[in-house]
């Protein structure tokens, strides 16, 4: 890849982020224009920017690399995110949008009258942004390295720096038009190379990625280990070693024989033409038909792990703190369903793109199976497939679309993690609560820029999996109840929350410092949700019933608000915050 | 209030059932008929053409559907109340 194409595009694309950014801003005074942007943006704007934001790191590169990896399973990944919208717009959107809260502690504060959901609900708003951003700042060192050859930890402090600058200057409004921009800066990103990939693909007489042995190398191919690792070989292979391998020095030819090899860092081996393609440890050695049919992707509990995941993935989209504040930058509650609708039809268009990658990059990229940096793919196939100076330039389309993701879905997730932090834990200074919404911006970005340094390197995709885990089991359930079943007390609410969320998040963490385990404890630390939610449900209902003198005065008052379309002239009650008057 | 509560409860509950129900089946499916794997339609298998690209329209399809009835439940509601 031509590196000075690839940060000429990654700069414009920060740069663009930050003069939409600072053009906004001179809009935005108040605290109301920081949060949601006073309500006034379109069901257009407002659905691309959704999209803009939801289509994270983790659908711009893991997705691809875990379909190189894995297979056809994967495929559930995007399938999920995307259901998980449908289900947002059937049972939460318009009722949400209604509540006239703006963030998930204002609408479990003035669903339950309580300030002990509040905290909670605040706390774990907190943990999901944070898990979240991890993965995203991670992708940044992962890009940057691939184009640059920089260490990983610059691209995390590039795309920290940046959200922080474009956050803590301009709130909302700017992000808005950012979001928006950056949606469809990603789509064409993602989808112009796909038609140049086929072409080359054809061009190169249609080779089938189905086939029945492992992945191979189609021409003869150099790679370079970074790190140490260990790789296991399925079967011999003479390769031009220069390096240390097993803690020996070697050069010249080396006879691979089956079994598992320490390659320490900086080694160069030299693949000869048709060489099959020993695989990272951690990764499996998957066979193309193996890797093409459902259940056979070598992972433990391989049907557990697919239900869970679409719990998880299905449940969860509703709880994440940067989906669920845009609700209220939509005018009523029959413009979010709309903005949600669209938002289906701008996040399915692009998920036709990743899965493309992940298969063409089995056949042209499959030394990313031995490096282990299978979320590489989307960058590095089009410079290896097309080549030239139109690979070149491919790539450095897809770097910037990279970047707008990491940039994109960073941003708003701070907004949302800086907004509760500044109202719940930095307290509300009435002299001037924009610096102190700077102030929890900066604790915001700081923490998973902190954590993304430190901590382990697993897939894109899957640590964000692990995130809509745990808002599956927390959120999830204080949303649907709270909509829907009068009944739910605050006690209830907040031992659901505890016993969910903390699971889940306990589950998470183990897998994130100690690394993937095998067999069924691993699958379910792995994929907690198919366990973590139906418990948290049933602890929300059981404590509930049990707690029912707790049931607040005048619910039914605000299920009346919940549910009825705002044209009605209704005893709609206060706001549920009591501060709605402050807002057109 | 309860009535329109429970209409569009049932509505819910019903888009969810049309999606949830399919999309549930799929890996059973899968598992119990390992052969799907191996059809072909076009140049690509089956499972890949549920999942890469089926899915996303019928998704968009059902939620079209569900807007219209959602708005529909609630004006019904609102004529009611505005007749009482």
């Amino acid at each position: 890849m031509n590196a000075g194409l690839a940060l000429v595009a990654i700069t414009l694309t920060t740069a663009a982020a930050v003069v939409i950014g600072a053009f906004g801003n001179r809009l935005s005074r108040t605290t109301g224009d920081f949060y949601v942007a006073s309500r006034a943006v379109s069901p257009r704007l407002n659905a691309s920017a959704i999209g803009g934001e939801y289509l994270s790191a983790a659908s711009f590169l893991g997705v691809a690399g875990l379909v190189l990896a894995y297979g056809v399973d994967m495929l559930w990944y995007p399938v999920g995110y995307t259901v998980g919208y449908l289900l947002l717009l059937v049972l939460v959107a318009a009722p949400l949008r209604r509540s006239g809260a703006f963030t998930i502690p204002d609408f479990a504060q003035g669903r339950l009258r309580s300030m002990g959901v509040r905290r909670a609900a605040s706390l774990l708003v907190v943990v999901i942004g944070w898990l979240y951003l991890i993965p995203q700042m991670q992708g940044a060192g992962l890009t940057l390295r691939t184009i640059l050859g920089t260490p990983s930890w610059m691209g995390i402090v590039v795309v920290g720096a940046v959200v922080l600058v474009a956050v803590a200057g301009g709130g909302m409004r700017s992000i808005t038009l950012v979001q928006a921009f950056q949606y469809w800066l990603k789509l064409f990103a993602i989808a112009v190379p796909v038609f140049f990939l086929v072409a080359a693909w054809r061009g190169d007489g249609s080779p089938a990625v189905l086939t029945d042995a492992p992945a191979e190398f189609r021409e003869r191919t150099t790679v370079t280990l970074s790190t140490d690792t260990l790789i296991r070989v399925e079967n011999r292979v003479v390769v031009e070693a220069d390096g240390t391998i097993d803690g020996s020095p070697e050069e010249g030819a080396l006879l691979l024989r089956p079994g598992e090899y320490e390659v320490s860092g900086g080694s160069t081996l030299v693949f000869p033409s048709g060489a099959e393609v020993p695989t990272v440890s951690s990764l499996p050695t998957l066979t193309g038909a193996e890797w093409a049919h459902p259940l056979s992707n070598g992972l433990d509990q391989p049907l557990y792990r697919v239900y869970s995941l679409m719990l998880a993935l299905f449940f969860g989209t509703m709880g994440l703190p940067h989906v669920l504040v845009r609700f209220y930058t939509n005018p009523d509650g029959r413009a979010a369903r709309r903005t949600t609708l669209t938002v289906l039809g701008l996040v399915g268009m692009f998920y036709l793109a990743p899965p493309i990658y992940g298969s063409l990059g089995r056949l042209y990229t499959p030394e990313l199976l031995l490096t282990g940096r299978t979320d590489a793919v989307v960058l590095t196939l089009p410079g290896a497939l097309v080549g030239g100076t139109i690979g070149q330039l491919l790539g450095a389309v897809v770097a910037a679309g990279a970047f707008a993701a990491f940039l994109s879905t960073s941003s708003g997730l701070v907004v949302s993690v800086a907004g509760v932090l500044s109202q719940d834990v930095l307290g509300r200074p009435s002299r001037s609560p924009v610096r102190s919404f700077q102030l929890a911006t900066a604790l915001a970005v700081v923490v998973p820029v902190l954590l993304a340094l430190t901590g382990q390197r697993l897939g894109v995709a899957s640590v964000v999996g692990l995130a809509f885990a745990v808002a599956a089991s927390s959120f999830c359930p204080l949303l649907l109840l709270g909509i829907w079943w009068p009944r739910l007390t605050s006690r209830g609410a907040i031992a659901g929350l505890a016993m969910g969320g903390g699971l889940s998040a306990l589950a998470v963490l183990t897998t994130i410092l100690l690394g993937p385990t095998d067999g069924w404890r691993g699958a379910l630390l792995a994929q907690p949700a198919a366990w973590t939610m139906p418990l948290a449900f049933a602890t929300m209902i059981v404590v509930s019933l049990l707690t029912s003198r707790d049931i607040p005065p005048g619910v039914r008052r605000i299920m009346v608000r919940l549910h009825t379309p705002e044209s009605l002239d209704l005893d709609r009650g206060q706001n549920l915050t009591g501060r709605g008057g402050r807002w057109p | 209030m309860g009535s329109l509560l429970r209409t569009q409860l049932r509505l819910a509950l019903a888009v969810l059932a049309t999606v949830l129900v399919p999309l549930g089946l799929l890996p059973l499916i899968f598992r119990a008929f390992p052969a799907i794997g191996e059809l072909m339609l076009g140049p690509l298998p089956v499972p890949w053409l549920i999942l890469g690209v089926g899915v996303y329209p019928l998704l968009v399809l059902v939620g079209w559907r569900y807007i219209r009835q959602a708005e529909r439940n609630e004006a019904e509601f609102a004529r009611i109340v505005s007749r009482e």
